[in-house]
């Protein structure tokens, strides 16, 4: 079972418009897999199925061999499926490492009564997601500003947050959406060695990005979508060499030669 | 009275009410479409609107006709003048801020009134004498169908004033897409303004045409409300016709439900529709359709 | 729970504890047992609304279904008040779960709209089924509490019992807040979306806090009547829905003690001021209007930061 995800003919509408059709693909354990393609391509929307934010028109999706494609997002959690955003969307009015503890709810079992009693499990549980919590917040070397408000971080770090909060849930397979959109070279590099990281953690990562440079050097295979439809899938080496992937490009060549120069 | 007159008689009554839930509906729409916000102050624009003329008519003797006028005017700028002070210096406000700041200004508006015309009931005379026309045993007064007639000259205004007038137009580009509004130069700021001025307007108009059928006291706002919302939810939230229609299916059911169940419990039953419609179709009866509208 | 809350609930029992005998007045103490029992059901619209986001404009209908039902059990059934309480509890929970289940599919406008029709409707209820609730006028001879031999009658006796309780609603609810459940609260009110993906579920826990508050307010209601032995429908409606929500916004919305400064204010103030009583509604409006707008943080913070900006300046 070398498989952890696999995706076959997917398709979703919005009121008729066809967002997505025919998508079929998978990942392999513990490999990182690039979804690219132009803006408007789908690529967030088969983030927002496989994490249950949107149920699919058509298709069906398996996780370790068990069909996930009618489970809500907080089940797919529990069973290890963990995601960031694009636009990211931490928690601002808590702290940072509130915001980690919350990732940390998959796995916790305290419910209300045991809270509001504060029973003697729900103290050791808690314990547990705090050191836990700042466990991730040092992965991804944030443990200073564990009290800052999240509000307070600059994006970067915003972002690591993000990531540690998905850590928290304990996943086997992380969904990335766009991790170094709007981050400056260095942060970009930093944030390409935090991914290869995680994957020798031995989670799978699905990954979404624009970067070219960093899709093509962290990546074990890419999948490129074109307004809805899967038009390669490969080696970065044969993505790169791939006609049709020259010509869905074409449009976006700038992003395309500016990865070739460097 | 026979069983048929009688219901032909809830009809009438149902259909005089339904007009001003269709009109209390068109007011939430238009704020709605202009700002995403639910104005929960609505009512008392209606219940401000029969006071005022009651004021104006009765005890400054003024003629019917200018009554309403100034009155209408009052209340405008009474909305106008909350979209300034209430709405308008909220930065990036949340959903929670805007319906506790509505809420604020409906008692306000409420304690307002209650300071100045105090508890009691007011009533207002008919617009025209003459009695009550006899059809199949069931009385239809003058009164519903001033209420009929004026409300069709509002919808017929509102209709004139989106399609062919600048700040209609403007308005409407609003509810459609506000970035793009502001792109091609519409004040977006103040066509909210422009919003709540006018769902005042029609919310006064239905406020002093019910008074001589229905009776005014201040406290009237929040049932008006939560009726005329049930008819814009009904109707599918953001759709005129939608409002209207499903205005005159809320007092069909209001007044038939009191004239056969129970007249006590006729407001529950309203609210019970209101209720179910949000548990059981949200987007209302025309809401798909102006749904896919907006749609891309 | 931190240290500061657990000192702050140590200063609050001892206020508490002092107040009676440096009040001595019983009527005043009577005035203080009534913001104790607001406190209950503020603290819980703080946590359903100020934490999880969600908002209620029916709570005065819990309130009412706790003393209705509590009163209707001992004057028309002769069932004792500990038995009443227990019994109102269970029926406001049974209501809010009922109730609560498709309402908080609802979100923002839709979700105050319908629980604004729910309070109406429940009190159109009191109002007409005139059998049971003793319509408009409502009814009296609803006994006190007693423990044994004890009676909870006298208003210092009574002003113990229900402070006590508030004390423990206020631990209680500063655990739940200090917690998992309270952090995925506090994640569902800042973003949906996020929070289901990190395991939590929303709608369960929506549900739970709303007839968590509404079991606040049943209770409330319950001790209500056992204490002013008389209810009629005009203390539960819509109106007071709205001043629960202005006391809770003057504390601050997120804030369980502010929660309960904004009863005592809101309970006392009306006491000393004549004006307050002729013109109730007008200043409400206006005070939760001017809250809203210029201190959305709530009283205490909002003056606390206009004071601090005051010390920064050169």
């Amino acid at each position: 079972m070398a498989e952890i995800l696999k995706v076959k003919e997917l398709r979703k509408e919005f009121g008729g418009i066809v967002a997505l059709q025919g998508v079929s693909f998978s990942l392999e354990s513990k490999h990182i897999k690039a979804i690219i393609g132009p803006n408007g391509a789908g690529k967030t929307t088969i983030f927002n199925i496989i994490s249950g934010v949107y149920s699919p028109t058509g298709g069906r999706i398996w996780f370790k061999g068990e069909r996930i494609d009618s489970l809500k997002s907080h089940l797919l959690a529990k069973r290890g499926i963990s995601r960031t955003f694009q636009n990211v969307q931490i928690f601002g009015n808590m702290s940072v490492v509130e915001n980690v503890m919350v990732g940390c709810h998959p796995w916790s079992r305290s419910e209300f009564l045991a809270c509001i009693f504060r029973s003697k499990r729900a103290k050791v549980e808690e314990k547990r997601i705090y050191s836990r919590a700042m466990q991730l917040l040092e992965f991804v070397g944030l443990q200073d500003k564990a009290n800052t408000p999240a509000s307070n971080l600059t994006f970067h770090q915003q972002r690591l947050v993000e990531i540690a909060r998905a850590l928290a849930t304990g996943p086997e397979l992380i969904l990335l959406d766009e991790p170094v959109a709007g981050l400056n070279t260095k942060e970009t590099r930093q944030m390409g060695e935090l991914i290869c990281r995680i994957r020798d953690m031995g989670i799978s990562i699905l990954l979404v990005e624009h970067d070219m440079d960093l899709v093509m050097e962290i990546s074990h295979e890419i999948v490129v979508l074109n307004s809805g439809k899967v038009i390669a899938e490969g080696s970065p080496r044969e993505i790169q060499n791939n006609e049709k992937v020259i010509a869905a490009y074409l449009g976006e060549e700038e992003g395309f030669a500016k990865s070739e120069k460097s | 009275m026979s069983i048929s007159s009688q219901l032909l008689q809830y009809i009438f009554t149902g259909i005089a009410i339904g007009s001003i839930y269709g009109m209390v509906a068109l007011g939430f729409n238009i704020i709605y479409n202009a700002t995403g916000i639910i104005n929960l102050a609505q009512g008392e624009f209606v219940m401000l609107g029969g006071m005022i003329m009651i004021s104006l008519t009765n005890v400054l003797k003024l003629p019917m006709v200018l009554g309403f006028f100034i009155s209408v005017g009052i209340v405008t700028l009474i909305g106008a003048g909350f979209e300034r002070g209430a709405i308008h210096p909220l930065k990036n406000p949340s959903v929670l801020t805007l319906i506790i700041i509505t809420i604020a200004g409906s008692i306000l508006f409420k304690g307002g009134a209650m300071f100045i015309w105090g508890k009691q009931t007011y009533s207002l005379p008919p617009f025209s004498s003459g009695s009550s026309v006899r059809i199949m045993g069931a009385y239809l007064s003058p009164q519903t169908l001033w209420i009929l007639g004026i409300m069709v000259a509002v919808m017929a205004a509102l209709v004139f004033f989106f399609n062919f007038t600048i700040i209609g137009k403007a308005m409407k580009a609003c509810a459609v897409n506000k970035t793009a509004a502001a792109l091609v130069g519409i004040n977006v700021k103040l066509m909210v303004l422009f919003s709540f001025a006018l769902s005042a307007a029609i919310g006064a108009v239905a406020g002093i045409i019910i008074t001589p059928v229905a009776l005014m006291d201040y406290d009237r706002g929040t049932m008006l409300a939560i009726k005329g919302f049930a008819a814009a939810v009904l109707g599918g939230l953001g759709s005129n016709i939608g409002a209207v229609i499903a205005g005159f299916i809320i007092g069909l059911i209001e007044s038939v439900s009191a004239g056969f169940i129970s007249s006590g419990y006729k407001d529950a039953i309203a609210l019970l529709v209101l209720l179910l419609v949000l548990f059981l179709k949200p987007s209302g009866i025309m809401g798909s359709l102006e749904g896919k509208k907006f749609k891309k | 729970m931190g240290k500061k809350n657990l000192y702050s609930l140590a200063a609050l029992a001892g206020v508490v504890l002092i107040l009676p005998p440096i009040i001595g007045n019983p009527y005043y103490i009577g005035v203080l047992v009534f913001v104790g029992i607001y406190s209950l059901i503020t603290i819980g619209l703080s946590l359903l609304i100020g934490y999880a986001g969600q908002i209620s404009l029916g709570h005065a209908a819990f309130f009412g279904l706790g003393a209705y039902t509590s009163g209707i059990l001992s004057t028309r059934f002769g069932l004792s008040p500990w038995l009443g309480v227990v019994a109102a509890v269970f029926l406001t929970c049974g209501v809010a779960f009922i109730i609560g289940f498709p309402v908080l599919k609802l979100k923002g406008h839709y979700l105050a709209m319908a629980t604004l029709a729910f309070g109406e409707i429940i009190y159109i209820v009191f109002n007409q089924w005139a059998e049971y609730t003793g319509g408009p006028s409502g009814f009296g001879g609803i006994p006190n509490f007693s423990l044994g031999s004890i009676s909870l009658e006298s208003d210092t006796g009574y002003y113990y019992f229900v402070w006590g309780i508030v004390l423990l609603i206020i631990f209680l609810s500063l655990n739940l807040i200090h917690s998992r459940v309270g952090r995925a609260l506090r994640a569902i009110n800042e973003g949906e979306l996020a929070a289901a993906c990190m395991g939590v579920d929303i709608s369960r826990y929506k549900l739970k806090i709303f007839v968590l508050s509404a079991f606040f307010a049943g209770l409330a209601g319950s001790l209500y009547a056992h204490f002013v032995t008389f209810i009629s429908p005009g203390t539960f409606s819509v109106m007071f829905s709205i001043v629960l929500l202005t006391m809770v916004a003057i504390g601050g919305i997120a804030n369980i003690w502010g929660a309960i400064m904004g009863a005592a204010l809101l309970t006392v103030l009306p006491e000393y001021l004549r004006v307050f009583r002729d013109y109730d509604i007008l200043i409400y409006g206006s005070v939760l209007l001017f809250i809203m707008i210029f201190l959305p943080d709530g009283l205490l913070i909002g003056i606390f930061h206009l004071f601090r900006r005051k010390e920064n300046l050169p």
